[in-house]
């Protein structure tokens, strides 16, 4: 393990019935920065959230966080050590207002100002009281960063936040994830097929491949790596 | 906000005044549709905010209307004592049933319920030494206290009785409902994935729930069996179960005041229906309960918001 950083995965693996769609899997992400997991179709970085917060239960390999081996913490109690999540296809409350989707995300007390406090931030100030439902598909998305949010994770992870937005819907979004590492403190781990935004916001690169790690560095050395390349034409890996 | 408390207030003052306006075996009927309420508020909690399904809260109305009888016939405890046992072992009782609840869903989970309501009336039948058997218990009939008994007659102080524990059950719920507990069951519903990743334990809260509901409908038996001065098998099987399900539908699933109107609805539909023709009476209490769903998908009491809300 890597003593510089805030969440190392160590050997990670997992299985569903004979594939393994994670193979010996090991990274490392530094406090402070947007780290991006990327790779095919099936590389297995969903399945790579899943297993940091908890919801599956990889067969061998441990997640270090801050220090601590989080691979037996029960999947509730990971919020509480510092993660919080979104979803790649969204996971709202969908009977729920606005604000109180938000609120679910706070810890401790003040819930309210909080929840309400993060909305303003995303911008949806105005919404707090509709039905979460009633919202566009771009603002539903900014309703679970902010719920995100409200829980003042040090480690943020982010499944896709870019899928089915528009090419400048992408470009606000990339300043709003370097916005909120900065007005946060947060680093931010966050898996994405837009190359422009990987390129352009995150400090380092993880690429997956059919559950193996495939390359590991800053955006420029992974730009030119060779098999990462071929994985993305078709070359397989 | 301001009209909710309107509102509340004057179904407050309506449910005081009414034993004093009207005969006296409808303030008995509506005691019943008091402790209904109670009941099927117990499944607004389940399965409107928890989205678990039960098709048998009868059978914790029978428990709490056993562990009255039962501890007023062995140990001559009185009621006082005797109700609030029944909302502790029936809620100890729904929450090992929410533990079983916790590996079943849907479909699977209202068969495991559903089998739960087909057993209490030969479980209750087969101990007869506690029980009574067949026969049930009949117990003496309770009176008002000895300070209101000139006051009024027992059938009022019944129907206080209820209601007034009822107006607990109900603030309560409230509480609980609009706070962190009954968003945490909205989120496990909505999305359990999503819950568990925002820090909510879906066991605890799920178990919670059946805890909770099941307790509700045990004060609900007990209440019942209080004001009957009777238990017996065959009034807590499978159709009484049902009823309470149905209660809640017609009600509105969600809103805590559609308990109220599913307590009414469960009440009088069948006794309105007997009046339209007593030979077709079920015919008729089952087309009326169509219709309802039909014309007010989300119940009566949803219906009622939808057009407040059209309106304002």
């Amino acid at each position: 393990m890597n003593t510089g950083s805030i969440l190392s995965a160590e050997n990670l693996t997992i299985r569903f019935g004979g594939i393994a769609a994670l193979a010996e899997v090991s990274f490392d992400v530094v406090p402070g920065q947007i780290t991006g997991l990327i790779g095919p179709n099936g590389a297995g970085k969903t399945t790579c959230f899943n297993c940091i917060t908890r919801l599956y239960q990889p067969a061998s390999g441990t997640i270090t966080f801050n220090g601590e081996d989080i691979s037996r913490v029960p999947a509730h109690k990971v919020i509480e050590r510092g993660i919080a999540r979104t979803f790649q296809n969204i996971e709202l409350f969908g009977s729920m207002s606005v604000l109180d989707n938000v609120q679910v995300g706070v810890r401790g007390g003040r819930g309210r100002c909080v929840a309400r406090e993060m909305l303003d931030y995303v911008g949806l100030g105005d919404m707090a009281n509709r039905p979460v439902r009633s919202l566009a598909f771009g603002a539903r998305k900014n309703v679970e960063l902010a719920r995100a949010l409200a829980a003042k994770p040090q480690l943020l992870l982010l499944d896709e936040p870019a899928a089915g937005f528009g090419f400048e819907e992408i470009a606000v979004l990339g300043e709003t994830i370097k916005r909120v590492r900065r007005d946060f403190n947060t680093t931010i781990l966050m898996v994405e097929h837009q190359m422009q935004l990987v390129m352009g916001i995150c400090d380092r690169i993880i690429v997956l491949c059919s559950g193996k790690k495939l390359a590991d560095g800053d955006p420029a050395a992974i730009a030119s790596n060779r098999e990462v390349i071929d994985a993305y034409l078709g070359g397989g890996c | 906000m301001n009209l909710r408390v309107i509102v509340t207030a004057l179904f407050a003052v309506l449910v005081i005044g009414l034993p004093w306006l009207i005969p006296g075996f409808l303030t008995f009927e509506l005691t019943y549709v008091g402790a209904y309420a109670i009941a099927i508020l117990g499944l607004v909690i389940l399965i409107g905010n928890s989205g678990q399904i039960s098709l048998g809260h009868g059978a914790f109305v029978a428990v709490g209307g056993y562990t009255v009888a039962v501890l007023l016939q062995n140990l001559g405890l009185p009621y006082g004592f005797s109700l609030p046992v029944a909302a502790l072992v029936c809620g100890l009782l729904g929450i090992a049933l929410g533990a079983v609840a916790l590996r079943l869903e849907s479909v699977y989970l209202a068969l495991a319920t559903f089998a739960l309501a087909a057993s209490v009336s030969p479980l209750l039948k087969r101990f007869k030494h506690l029980t009574g058997g067949v026969q049930g218990i009949s117990m003496p009939s309770a009176h008002a206290p000895p300070a209101l008994a000139h006051v009024m007659s027992s059938e009022t102080w019944f129907y206080y009785l209820t209601w007034g524990i009822a107006a607990v059950l109900f603030a309560l719920a409230y509480k609980g409902l609009h706070g962190r507990v009954g968003r945490s069951l909205r989120a496990i519903r909505d999305s359990e994935i999503a819950a568990i990743a925002f820090g909510v334990n879906p066991v605890f809260y799920k178990t919670l729930a059946f805890g909770w509901s099941a307790a509700y409908a045990g004060v609900a038996g007990a209440l019942l069996a209080i004001v009957t001065a009777y238990v017996s098998p065959d009034v807590y099987g499978i159709p009484l179960s049902l009823t309470l399900l149905a209660g809640v539908v017609m009600g509105g699933l969600d809103l805590m005041w559609g308990a109220v109107i599913g307590g009414i609805a469960i009440e009088f539909l069948p006794l309105w229906a007997q009046r339209v023709n007593p030979a077709l009476s079920s015919v008729v209490y089952g087309v009326a309960e169509v219709a309802i769903m039909m014309f007010m998908p989300i119940g009566i009491a949803g219906a009622l918001m939808r057009i407040k809300a059209a309106r304002s």
